[in-house]
């Protein structure tokens, strides 16, 4: 079946067109490639959110911590001890070493609740077996492999093993390895004391309470959901926009494709005079294409780690800093990369090839293949991409309005922007054909028909435009809306200055008198955890302030809505209950404890995964009684919250965790933010790259078809320049009319992204805002990039010989 | 290698919008191995079907036709690709030369489809054909005379035992029309390839031994 001489004759055309090889490599190289750099960077990401949650701080553990102080002395974690508390030390610290934090962890080896992190990658040995000997040998440390790297050559002597289970910049060991990475006073324990002591499963019954214990206090693990929620809107944003490129990137290949194909027709068709028959061709153009795809995959899934590594840096530190989230700079190779980018690759050309197979299928060998037959065939061709564009909108169409889940949202996209992509050649075509109604005199005329005639050509080239424009439009839409929103929201919802969290009620009174005198007011937040709907959330109680009444942003509201809040005879419930449970303002929300109230406003909560509900302080003293005053905001002059932050921790030893500095966390965010918009416009960059790319391959291959039809109106006495000039104005109104139609595909894009994708993945919906003077801009970059694509075949054109004009005009076509 | 063809009774119609038309009503003839046939007709009298359904491209309605042991009715659609890659040759009035391939790899590969590579032959042929120094030039740098010897040089070079010519050298002006006839068919008497050449040009048909002339779809 397979025969290698079938093959390389088919093979023999790539050698005879070169460029056109490039060109489908490069297609197949860009698929994959920002297919595989965004699944880059996603996985790399989402691997260390992992690692952190399962390694360290296992969310599902309690801790005791000190009252009072920064540590725990070792007495009072041998007291707990002795009095029944099963607990394993935890020493926690950052450490400055060259450029960069590295978080120093002791740990208690036999005790540590996460044993994973003890296994060494090298070694094949169980923990188990591993750890009885680390007993004998001491000081080992434990680091992810860059970590140890980094660590070996600055200086830090002996083993350091490396393991798979801790996340970056993250160095673990026994105590007494401690020595080794801190000066020497702090890393003996005995003096220091303990960070805190991890609450092991299956503690005794008789033991005694935690209160009799003065200076100790339960710390409940922490909810870190919230952080997750919104570094899964950044993957989602990556993906969306992987997503898009692929898409983009296949059209090139499905071009270049299709041409081939058109190419051959004339080889597929003597190579079956000559006896070979249809299987065996189809067979063997299949394996061609199998060959090409893995070449260009395996190219891109190289390219891609090399995009991801590129990025990567700054997608970890806006996730670090954004989210606090611990990511790694630096990437390690994946083998699932290679496997699911050549996957991907392979599915991308068997959909590009799909409709040239059936055409060579269905061929018969003596079939005329003249320039009427192809120019039917290219109608034909027309009419059913126009079918099933119209097809595509309508199942978009049904699919937003039907449609439930976020993989709908995502076909809903790919319906919206293929659709849109196929319906443009006929779109463009009708736009020409009503302006040449208009048209006066025989070279306008000649323009505008020429242009209906080269469009067939250009339609994938300018197809690849559409999209990687409108994808342009629509994602910096969402990021846009994401960004002013977000931000704005920041702004107000961190109003306050300082946000304080103490460990016991005295300590808050005793904060309360301290701050009382030095700032401009102190407003306590409770919290409760009740059922609201019947679904498990938070009531706050707010005190009357001008925070709230002036700055909490508000979605939707009564007038009178804070005077009610406050008089106890309204709530506020966030975004996230009134969607999942269609709650508007003036209908009535359900409280455990029989109660019920009035929704006089509903808050945009971004971020938050849960449900949450606000009432005024006095109605919330006087259902829940029993909760501590424990969290405040301080309202003071911004310039003076550093010093009261100071203050604090001198007065009351009131550890980092506690004490939030809001208008530091609000600069970094939004410095954060303009960071994440550097990978968002890099790869928006790449996509509009790849439709240059496509362009320029059009018109390339057009140029080549060009002269037979061009050679006359030189005979007729139009000068080489002046044709030149026309082919480059043809392709930059071509351009600008596909810019045009990528605004409103773009808008409904964004529209989609905010609309149906945020809300399903994330329960809230972001207002949409768009900027016209991103238009504008987008606009000039697809005629610029019009005009970097037609620049060289029309230079080429310009300087045609006179005898190769000569040639076409007058041989009989 | 060339054998014997023999057809009868063979009908032939095609269906179109304004209802069947017959073809090939009832053809009836046979070739012996390696004799040459020119078949002559007015335009649209069969000639190119007839030649088609020879050169099992084409099927046919009813009747027999043999090839040697071959009974080509009964031939799969494999069987049939087979029956063309090693035991015909066929040539149009297009040249149908790979674009991609030059004139050498062009001339070779039907032979090498066919495993019946004789570079003795080749280079026989190219010499004869007046090919040799163009074996490195590509189809489109070519002109038409030349393209056609290439292509009658790639039918040769693998020794079918029959080859099917349509109109050979209906694109080419009458001085190089009369060469590139006469070298064709005298090489195939040369190989003792049988062949059969359908022709408008009486002219031509004249300088083969055996005319059969097709009118309203049977043998005149
Ligand atoms: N595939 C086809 N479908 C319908 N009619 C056909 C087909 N091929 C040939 N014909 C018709 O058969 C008749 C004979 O055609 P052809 O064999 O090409 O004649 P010739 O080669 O002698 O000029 C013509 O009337 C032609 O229109
Ligand atoms: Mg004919």
């Amino acid at each position: 079946m397979i025969d290698l001489r079938v093959i390389s004759v088919l093979l023999s055309h790539w050698r005879k067109h070169p460029f056109q090889l490039a060109m489908l490599l490069t297609g197949l190289f860009l698929a994959s490639g920002l297919w595989t750099g965004v699944e880059a960077i996603n996985t790399e990401a989402r691997a260390s959110y992992a690692l952190a949650e399962a390694a360290l701080a296992p969310p599902r553990f309690a801790s005791i911590v000190s009252a009072r102080t920064r540590t725990i002395p070792v007495e009072t974690y041998t007291r707990l001890q002795t009095s029944g508390w099963r607990t394993s030390p935890i020493f926690e610290k950052r450490v400055r070493l060259r450029d960069r934090y590295i978080r120093v962890i002791g740990v208690d080896v036999l005790t540590y609740p996460a044993q994973d992190v003890f296994q060494d990658v090298t070694s094949q040995e169980s923990v188990q077996g591993f750890l009885t000997r680390l007993i004998g040998k001491t000081g080992t440390l434990f680091a992810d492999a860059p970590t140890a790297a980094f660590l070996t050559r600055n200086g830090v002597a002996g083993e350091i093993l490396t393991s798979n289970s801790l996340p970056p910049k993250t160095v673990l060991g026994d105590f007494s390895a401690l020595a080794r990475l801190l000066p020497g006073s702090e890393a003996d324990i005995s003096g220091s004391g303990f960070s805190r002591l991890i609450v092991l499963e299956n503690q005794p019954r008789d033991q005694v309470p935690l209160r009799e214990f003065a200076d100790v206090i339960l710390a409940e693990p922490e909810d870190q959901a919230g952080t997750a929620e919104l570094t899964d809107s950044f993957h989602l944003n990556l993906t969306a926009f992987g997503f898009l490129s692929f898409l983009v990137g296949l059209f090139v290949v499905y071009g270049i494709i299709a041409l081939s194909f058109e190419q051959r027709r004339i080889v597929f068709r003597t190579l079956r005079l000559l006896g070979v028959s249809r299987r065996q061709l189809i067979a063997s153009l299949s394996i061609e294409l199998l060959v090409l795809a893995t070449i260009g995959g395996i190219l891109g899934v190289i390219g891609g780690y090399f995009l991801a590594a590129l990025l990567l840096p700054d997608v970890a530190a806006t996730l670090e800093s954004l989210y606090r989230a611990n990511v790694s700079g630096s990437l390690t190779f994946r083998w699932q990369w290679l496997v699911s980018g050549i996957a991907i690759t392979l599915l991308g050309t068997a959909l590009a090839s799909a409709s040239g197979f059936v055409e060579t299928a269905r061929s018969s060998i003596l079939e005329e293949g003249g320039a009427y037959a192809s120019r039917t065939r290219l109608f034909r061709l027309s009419r059913l991409q126009a079918i099933l564009a119209l097809a595509l909108l309508a199942t978009f169409a049904v699919l937003v309005v039907f449609g439930q889940g976020l993989v709908a949202g995502f076909a809903a996209l790919a319906c919206l922007l293929i659709g849109f992509a196929l319906a443009l050649p006929s779109l463009l075509n009708w736009i020409i054909a009503g302006v040449s109604t208009f048209a006066r005199g025989p070279l306008a005329e000649w323009f505008l028909a020429d242009a209906r005639f080269v469009l067939p050509g250009l339609s994938v080239a300018l197809m690849a435009l559409l999209m990687a424009a409108s994808a342009n439009i629509g994602v910096s839409t969402m990021v846009g809306s994401f960004r002013t929103t977000f931000i704005d929201w920041l702004d107000k919802r961190l109003a306050a200055e300082v946000y304080l969290s103490t460990r016991s009620t005295d300590e808050a009174i005793a904060i309360n008198e301290w701050l009382k005198p030095r700032v401009d007011a102190v407003l306590p937040i409770m919290n409760e955890r009740v059922r609201l709907s019947g679904e498990p959330g938070d009531m706050y109680g707010v005190a009357d302030h001008a925070t709230y009444r002036r700055d909490w942003p508000l979605k939707a509201s009564t007038e009178d809505a804070w005077d009610r809040v406050f008089a106890g005879d309204g709530v506020l419930i966030n975004e996230q209950l009134s969607l999942r449970y269609d709650l508007a303002v003036g209908d009535t929300l359900s409280i455990e404890g029989n109660h019920a109230l009035e929704i006089v406003g509903i808050y945009p909560d971004y971020g938050n995964p849960a449900v949450e509900a606000m009432i005024g302080i006095d109605l919330f003293d006087s259902w829940y009684p029993d909760t501590p005053r424990r969290r405040f905001v301080v309202r003071v002059d911004p310039g003076r919250s550093d010093e009261i932050i100071r203050g604090l921790q001198e007065a009351f030893g009131l550890p980092d965790a506690n004490i939030a500095n809001q208008t530091e966390v609000k600069q970094l965010s939004q410095r954060i933010f303009e960071r994440t918009f550097v990978v968002t416009a890099a790869l928006n960059v790449l996509t509009l790259g790849v439709a240059v790319f496509a362009l320029l391959t059009s018109l390339v291959i057009l140029a080549t078809y060009r002269l037979p039809q061009l050679a006359p109106l030189w005979a007729m006495g139009m000068t080489r320049v002046q044709m030149a000039w026309f082919e480059l104005l043809r392709a930059l109104v071509l351009a600008l009319l596909t810019g045009l139609i990528a605004i409103p595909v773009g808008l409904l894009l964004g529209w989609v992204l905010l609309a149906v994708i945020n809300v399903e993945a994330f329960g809230w919906r972001l207002p949409f805002q768009t900027d016209p003077r991103d238009w504008v801009l987008l606009i000039a970059y697809s005629v610029l990039a019009a005009l970097l694509a037609a620049a060289y075949p029309t230079l080429r054109l310009a300087q045609v010989s006179p005898s190769t004009l000569l040639k076409q005009a007058s041989d009989a076509h | 290698m060339s054998a014997p063809l023999i057809l009868k009774h063979v009908r032939k119609s095609f269906s179109t919008q304004d209802g069947p038309i017959d073809v090939l009503e009832d053809v009836t003839f046979s070739l012996e191995a390696g004799e040459l046939l020119a078949i002559t007709g007015e335009s649209g009298s069969g000639k190119s079907t007839l030649l088609h359904i020879i050169g099992a491209l084409e099927t046919f309605d009813a009747g027999e036709i043999r090839y040697g042991d071959l009974e080509l009715s009964s031939l799969s659609d494999t069987e049939r690709a087979q029956f063309r890659r090693s035991m015909v040759g066929i040539i149009f009035q297009q040249y149908n030369l790979v674009p991609s391939l030059d004139v050498l790899a062009n001339v070779r590969l039907h032979a090498r489809l066919a495993d019946r590579e004789d570079g003795d032959w080749t280079r026989y042929l190219l010499d004869r054909l007046g090919l040799e120094t163009l074996a490195g030039r590509y189809p489109e740098q070519l002109s038409g005379g030349q393209q056609q010897r290439v292509a009658i040089a790639r039918t040769l070079a693998a020794k079918p035992g029959l080859i099917l010519a349509d109109e050979p050298t209906g694109n080419l002006d009458e001085r190089s029309s009369g060469t590139v006839f006469e070298l064709m068919s005298g090489l195939a008497e040369e190989a003792g390839i049988s062949l059969i050449v359908v022709t408008h040009s009486n002219e031509l048909a004249g300088r083969i031994s055996r005319n059969l002339h097709l009118h309203a779809g049977r043998v005149a």
